[in-house]
Order: C-alpha cells, then sequence, then structure tokens
C-alpha cells in the first residue's frame, strides 16, 4: 500500500514539472478577438469597436509581432501587458481595431522571431455581423454598463443618395447613478456627410422598469455614395462613483470615482441610387418654395441688378449649390454673386436658401430673366418634382434718362409681372365674399319625415275610406240601410250649415242606395218612384216627390247658371222628405 | 322696462360690434395677404370666429402660398360648404391645385358629384321646396282631371331628386368628413393602439367620421371601417 502511494505522488510530481517546463518552454503566440470591455466574442458588430488580443508565451525578447491584415481596421490605439518567470515572458499585445462592412476576415498569422526562429501563430478568422455576439451566449456586460448606456439611432435606414437622416445619440444612466460624462467620441466616415451635433436634450425613459435620464444629440447625415455605409459607434468617456467611502466627503474630493466608457452600437444604412431622370437633380429632399425676385425692374444699361432665388426645403442646403441661370438671354449678363442660410423661424415651414446674381443688362428695351426650374427627388413619394420660377420682365434703359422716368416704368413693369404671375396660379382673394357664418338652418330631421309624410297618409286616409265604404256595401248592407236615414240627416245638416246646395243630389242618391242596397249609378228618378209606389205613396205624394228631385237635380249645376235665385227653404224641405221617407219606408 | 331697454341695446351693440370687428380684422388680413405675409394674415383669418366662405377660401390661399397643402385643401372645402353656387367653380379649381401640388388622384364618383351641386343650396330651401312640391302633388292627385299623369309624373320625378339632395346634406351633417393631414396613418380595428391595424390612410385622404370615442375616431374610407387618432384628422 505505501508503494503505491509513493507511485501515484511521484506520477503527480512528474506531471507537474512535465506541464512547468516540458510543455510550456516552446515559444508560442495565439491571437482572439475581445469586446471593447474584454469579453470574449465570437462576432464583431459592424462598426462596434473590439479589441484584437495577442498572446505571446515564453518569449524572452518584448518586440512588437508583426500581424498580417492589422493595418486595415487598427485605429491606432493598443495596450501591453507583461509576465516574467525564469527569464521568459508572457505577454499580452491588445489593440483596439473596427471593422465597418459586415463579412469574414483573415487577421494573421502573427509573427516573431525568437533566437533566429519564426514563431508564427494560427490565422484569425473574424466575423463581422450586424450585432456583436459574445461567446458564451448572452452578452456578459460589467455591472457599470446596466447603470449606464450609449445608443445610437435613426430615422430612416433606407434612404437614397443625399436624402437626410436624421441620428439620434443617447447617454443613458440610472436614476440613482453618480455618473459624470467627460466626453463623447466620434468618428468621420467616409461618404456621408454629417452635420454639427446638436444637444445635449435631456430626458427620461423607463427602459425594462428602470427609470433612466438621458443626454440627447441630434444630427443629420447625408450619404453621398450608393451602397452600404456604417456610422460606427460612438464612445462616452464617464466617471461614475463606486461607494460612498472616506466619510461621505468621496464625492466632493472626487475620491471613490472610476473613469469609465461605454460605447454605442453602430448603424447600418443602405443607400440606393437615385432613378434615372432625363433632368438634371438639383436636389433630394422636399422643398416647398422656389422664388426668383429681382431688387429692381427697371435699371440703366450697364447697371447691376441682384437677382434672387430663393429656395425653401428640407435638404441638405449647405451643400446644395445654383451657380447658372437657365435660358438667360444673351443681352442680360450675370455674374455668380453669394449665397446664404436662412434659418427657420415662426412663419416658415423650412429653412431658405438664398442664391444671388448680378445681372447686368447689354441692351436697351424690356428684357425677360426666364423662368428657373429646380428639379429634386421627393424621397417621400419616390418622384421627381419640378418647382418653377415666374418669368421677370427688367426694363433696361439707355445710361442717360432721369429718375422720375425710372420709377415710372418701374411700376408699369411690377403690375405686368403681378399679371403674369397670377396666369398659373390660384384663384386670387375673396375681398366681397361673405366673411362670416350665418350658420345652416334647418328643419328637425324627424318633424320634416312628418311633414313629408301627412299628404302622404292624408292621400292614404282618403283612398282607404273609399274602399271601406265600398267593403262595407258590399259586406255589411244591413248596417248601412239601417243608419241610411241618419246618416242623410247628418249630411243635410251639414249642407244647409255651408250652403251647398249642389250636394244635396248626391246625398238623396247614397241614401237611396244604401237604404235600398243599390249601386249609386242604379239609382234614378224612375228607380226612386218605382220603389216609392211599392211603399204606398200616394199619387199626390209622388208628384211632389218628382217636383221636389227635379229641383233638387237641378241645384247640383247652380254654380253655372248663377243669375238663378236658390231657396234656403229646400234645406229643410229636403230634411222633412227624409223624416217623410222613414215613417213610410 | 328700462332694464330690458338697456339689455337689448347692450346685446345690439354687442352683435354690431362684433360684426364690425370681423369685418375690419377680414379686410386687415386681406391686406397682409396682399403685402405677402401669409403667415400673418392667416393667424388674423384665424381670429375670425364665426368663418364665413370668403374667410375660410382666403385661409386656404394663405395655406397654399406657405406651401402647406393639405391645409390650404382644407379650408377650401370648408369654404365650399357655404359657398354660393356662383364661387363654387373658383373653390374647386384651387382645391385641384393642392390636390395637383399633392401629387393626389382624387377618384371622382357620382356621389361626390351629386355632393358638389347639392352643397350649393342650403338645407333649409331644399326642405321646404320639398314639401311646397310634394304637397301640390297630392292636390293635383286629387283635383287634377287634364294632363294630370304628365304632371304628376314630372313632379314625382323632380321630388325624388329633391329628397335625395336633402338626404345627402343630412347625411354631410351627421357623418362629417375629415382629411388625413398626416403622412401616413394606421387604421385599427378598435379605439387603441393595441388593436390590430387594418388598413393605411396616406395624407389628403377625404374619410368619413362615423363617431367619436374620447381621442379616437371611427371613420369609413373606401369599404374600411375602422378607428384612426383624433390627431391626424381635420374636420372638414
Amino acid at each position: 500500500m505505501r508503494i503505491v502511494g509513493k507511485l501515484f505522488l511521484a506520477a503527480v510530481l512528474c506531471a507537474h514539472f512535465f506541464s512547468c517546463f516540458g510543455a510550456s518552454t516552446t515559444p508560442s503566440i495565439t491571437l482572439r478577438v475581445l469586446s471593447a470591455d474584454s469579453v470574449p466574442i465570437k462576432q464583431v458588430g459592424a462598426g462596434v469597436p473590439f479589441i484584437l488580443e495577442v498572446s505571446m508565451y515564453n518569449i524572452y525578447r518584448t518586440r512588437k509581432p508583426d500581424i498580417k491584415g492589422i493595418e486595415d481596421f487598427y485605429t491606432g490605439q493598443s495596450g501591453f501587458q507583461m509576465k516574467t518567470i525564469n527569464g521568459k515572458s508572457n505577454i499580452k499585445y491588445t489593440y483596439n481595431m473596427r471593422i465597418d462592412k459586415t463579412g469574414t476576415y483573415k487577421i494573421g498569422p502573427a509573427q516573431i522571431r525568437e533566437k533566429g526562429k519564426k514563431v508564427t501563430s494560427d490565422v484569425l478568422s473574424v466575423v463581422v455581423g450586424e450585432k456583436q455576439i459574445f461567446k458564451n451566449g448572452v452578452g456578459q456586460t460589467k455591472k457599470t454598463l446596466s447603470n449606464v448606456m450609449l445608443r445610437m439611432s435613426c430615422d430612416k435606414k433606407n434612404v437614397v443618395v443625399g436624402q437626410k437622416v436624421r441620428c439620434f445619440l443617447r447617454f443613458y444612466y440610472m436614476d440613482d447613478a453618480d455618473v459624470t460624462l467627460d466626453r463623447i467620441l466620434t468618428s468621420e466616415v467616409d461618404d456621408l456627410r454629417q452635420t454639427e451635433k446638436k444637444g445635449a436634450f435631456k430626458g427620461k425613459k423607463t427602459i425594462k422598469n428602470n427609470l433612466y435620464h438621458y443626454l440627447e444629440w441630434r444630427w443629420n447625415v447625408y450619404p453621398e455614395k450608393e451602397g452600404e455605409i456604417i456610422i460606427p459607434a460612438h464612445r462616452a468617456d464617464f466617471s461614475i462613483r463606486e461607494d460612498n467611502g472616506f466619510l461621505g466627503l468621496s464625492s466632493f474630493f472626487r475620491f471613490g470615482y472610476e473613469k469609465k466608457h461605454v460605447f454605442s452600437n453602430a448603424l447600418k444604412l443602405t443607400i440606393d441610387p437615385l432613378p434615372e431622370h432625363d433632368k438634371p437633380v438639383h436636389a433630394v429632399g422636399d422643398f416647398v418654395h422656389f422664388s426668383a425676385s429681382v431688387d429692381r425692374a427697371v435699371a440703366k444699361q450697364g447697371d447691376g441688378i441682384v437677382l434672387t432665388l430663393e429656395l425653401e426645403g428640407d435638404a441638405d442646403l449647405k451643400n446644395l449649390d445654383i451657380s447658372e441661370l437657365q435660358n438667360m438671354p444673351e443681352s442680360l449678363r450675370y455674374y455668380d454673386s453669394k449665397n446664404y442660410i436662412v434659418d427657420k423661424d415662426a412663419d416658415l415651414k423650412y429653412k431658405k436658401k438664398r442664391f444671388e446674381f448680378i445681372v447686368q443688362g447689354m441692351e436697351t428695351g424690356e428684357l425677360e430673366v426666364s423662368k428657373q426650374e429646380f428639379t429634386y427627388f421627393d424621397p417621400k413619394r419616390r418622384k421627381f418634382k419640378t418647382l418653377t420660377t415666374s418669368p421677370i420682365m427688367v426694363n433696361i434703359l439707355p445710361p442717360s434718362v432721369s429718375k422720375t422716368s425710372i420709377l415710372r416704368q418701374a411700376s408699369a413693369v411690377a403690375k405686368a409681372m403681378a399679371d403674369r404671375q397670377d396666369e398659373d396660379d390660384i384663384l386670387p382673394l375673396d375681398k366681397k365674399g361673405r366673411w362670416h357664418s350665418t350658420g345652416e338652418r334647418k328643419i328637425n330631421f324627424w318633424l320634416f319625415m312628418l311633414l313629408a309624410l301627412i299628404p302622404f297618409f292624408a292621400f292614404g286616409f282618403l283612398r282607404a275610406k273609399k274602399w271601406f265604404n265600398a267593403l262595407l256595401l258590399k259586406y255589411t248592407p244591413h248596417i248601412l240601410r239601417k243608419n241610411a236615414f241618419n246618416r242623410a240627416s247628418k249630411r243635410l245638416k251639414q249642407a244647409k250649415r255651408k250652403k251647398d246646395f249642389a250636394s244635396l243630389y248626391g246625398i238623396f242618391i247614397t241614401f237611396f242606395s244604401e237604404r235600398f242596397t243599390l249601386k249609386e249609378n242604379a239609382v234614378s228618378q224612375d228607380s226612386v218612384v218605382k220603389i216609392l209606389q211599392k211603399h204606398d205613396f200616394s199619387e199626390e205624394e209622388l208628384n211632389n216627390w218628382r217636383q221636389f228631385f227635379n229641383m233638387v237635380s237641378s241645384y247640383m249645376f247652380y254654380d253655372k247658371d248663377k243669375s238663378r235665385k236658390l231657396d234656403p227653404k229646400m234645406f229643410d224641405e229636403s230634411i222633412g222628405w227624409i223624416e217623410k221617407l222613414r215613417n213610410k219606408l | 322696462m328700462m332694464k330690458k331697454i338697456v339689455i337689448s341695446l347692450f346685446f345690439i351693440s354687442s352683435v354690431f360690434c362684433y360684426a364690425k370687428n370681423g369685418k375690419k380684422v377680414f379686410l386687415q388680413a386681406n391686406e397682409l395677404y396682399a403685402q405677402k405675409e401669409y403667415a400673418k394674415a392667416l393667424n388674423l383669418y384665424n381670429t375670425i370666429e364665426k368663418k364665413g366662405p370668403a374667410t375660410w377660401y382666403n385661409m386656404g390661399n394663405c395655406a397654399f402660398r406657405l406651401g402647406n397643402y393639405v391645409y390650404s385643401l382644407l379650408y377650401w372645402k370648408k369654404a365650399k360648404k357655404e359657398a354660393p353656387f356662383k364661387d363654387m367653380r373658383k373653390i374647386d379649381y384651387n382645391i385641384a391645385l393642392a390636390y395637383e401640388k399633392l401629387d393626389y388622384a382624387k377618384p371622382e364618383s357620382w356621389f361626390s358629384f351629386v355632393q358638389n351641386y347639392v352643397n350649393a343650396f342650403s338645407l333649409f330651401f331644399l326642405q321646404i321646396l320639398f314639401l311646397i312640391l310634394w304637397l301640390i302633388f297630392f292636390v293635383l292627385l286629387f283635383g287634377l282631371k287634364r294632363y294630370r299623369t304628365t304632371l304628376l309624373f314630372v313632379l314625382l320625378v323632380f321630388n325624388t331628386f329633391l329628397f335625395v339632395a336633402v338626404v345627402v346634406k343630412y347625411r354631410a351633417i351627421v357623418y362629417p368628413k375629415a382629411i388625413v393631414t398626416k403622412p401616413s396613418i394606421s387604421v385599427f380595428s378598435g379605439p387603441d393602439e393595441n388593436f390590430h391595424v387594418i388598413g393605411n390612410l396616406s395624407l389628403a385622404d377625404e374619410l368619413q367620421i362615423k363617431k367619436q370615442r374620447n381621442s379616437w375616431y371611427k371613420i369609413s374610407y373606401n369599404h374600411i371601417v375602422g378607428w384612426v387618432s383624433a390627431d391626424s384628422l381635420e374636420i372638414v
């Protein structure tokens, strides 16, 4: 048992010595990529800084290694770390790098000369994607990085050459973090014009239930070339307090503060070329106004007139240039003078840019500054648009003309210009129309519908009444028969009140029709006489009836014979006849 | 009695002063427009309380000159609501220019054509005319013997048109129109952004408002019925 124990101890010691002195005595170099926070990564983010770490083991000399393919991506900062044991050193060189395009890149091999021999590393394959990916999956950020963040964003990622992209950079820090921002480091990007950063604007935002304060900078970028452009990550250097020691005076004396930095994300922009167009394109953006004006419309030959082209729009106005006038007559000579930007105020939608030209009339007479065209690409609507100024008339006078004459001519030209301007324009103001509202009067909808339905109902009621009477006559003759006297009396009284002599005939016809179940057109003088004969009326009574009924019949047409005197007693006589008939029939 | 007279005088003088001030503001704004101070003119027109068709029309001109074509469209459409028939062509001409500037091809339908002409008459006038002719129709139905069929047919056809016109006017009051004033807005299936997006509307789209709930409008546009945020629309 003791022998076994000794053998085991010997084996362990051999293995230790072998590992310490045998295996590790050979010089070697390795390469690996780390994030800016020194965390191993398996994919580098395009435009995001990373560290290339070159580790050299068992080296006697501390010379920098030669690394193939590093030049294009090296950003100029490096670090050095060395440990020496028994004259041999383990050295680490770190290089800050950045690659702005996605793809796979070969870095290495790294090489040094050690005792006349070449020591070479393997070639490192660096995968560059849109985002940085850590080796262990989820990002292993340090504690401070959750307190402080730097984020970059933009309003659009796919644009055309020359189109404005609004960019935002936010430095977030947690509500309770004691952070002082020292500086922000940016990088220039080829083929991209960047405006000055405006800010910092302060704000608050809740991210994953944590309240962050932020400082925001805003700027615009204008891509100048098609393809893919990476806006590289920005770096923020800051100081953060790590503890509250030293009797609470640490913040006063700046003790306990640690200098740190944080990188933002990078932004990838895809830039498309402008579509083809038959006219020269001056700009990309949104323009609302393009006009031309002159400081005076009348000048002497050879005198300078200032012609101003004014453009209002949202675009890269700084780089926008109009140096030539279109279709200028030979008799007008011009020189490009100056241009300047007018800042946006409450009355303007966008900024303005003015281009001034000095125009000289070389001949006398009325000369025209042709209309000027400005063609631009509207990226919102993906269309080319052209704005046109109105032509301007200038009157060039001979060198010896009086001032009064110039003024008189100037007003005439101004009027002519105003007339011309209205041709392709909106119609003029309404100066005589009704400036105030009288409000809209209306009948309530339901009242209107009710009023509209009244004639309809009245018509329906009359039709229904007629139909009902016909039905009554057809199906309930006994009721009609029974009530015939009462109805006749009632109608006669109504006719008497209205002095309606014409209705008497109809009342008697209806009475006989109802009483004896006859159709109205079947009732006549003869048929009535026959009925009365059947009911024991004497001859004298029949004669009286005939006389009476003839009179009633003639009253039907009294309107046509107004000269005739009508006897009001006829109504009483009619009522008397109805009563007589009631007794006998 | 004295109290009543004083109150009446106060009321009459207030109305008179309002009218006088309004007219003065209108003329001042016209002057500013003539001096090419469009933004100031627009602001001044905007101070007029009960704007009439001429005020809305001139506001449209100011907005157009300032390059705000959507609002010029909105103001001219407001002007058209109360404008007399003789001004319709003038307003239509400007509206067509605004659509051109916005690169917006406005679909013309027979309904909009009818509405265009119906707008020229007041609702009250159409209602009264309809009721009178309707009454005449029924009176003739009972009384007239000669030319009865022809006359009744003509009256019936005319009255049908009048009734359609009245309905169109009522519809415009109950379901007002609105114009989209933002470049692109989403139509949601409910009055909240958490609902599904069922469509999109572009700048200057004209839609009909069905109802309102808080800051959301239920709208109808090209067979899409959904909800949009009130701040992206302006009611005509």
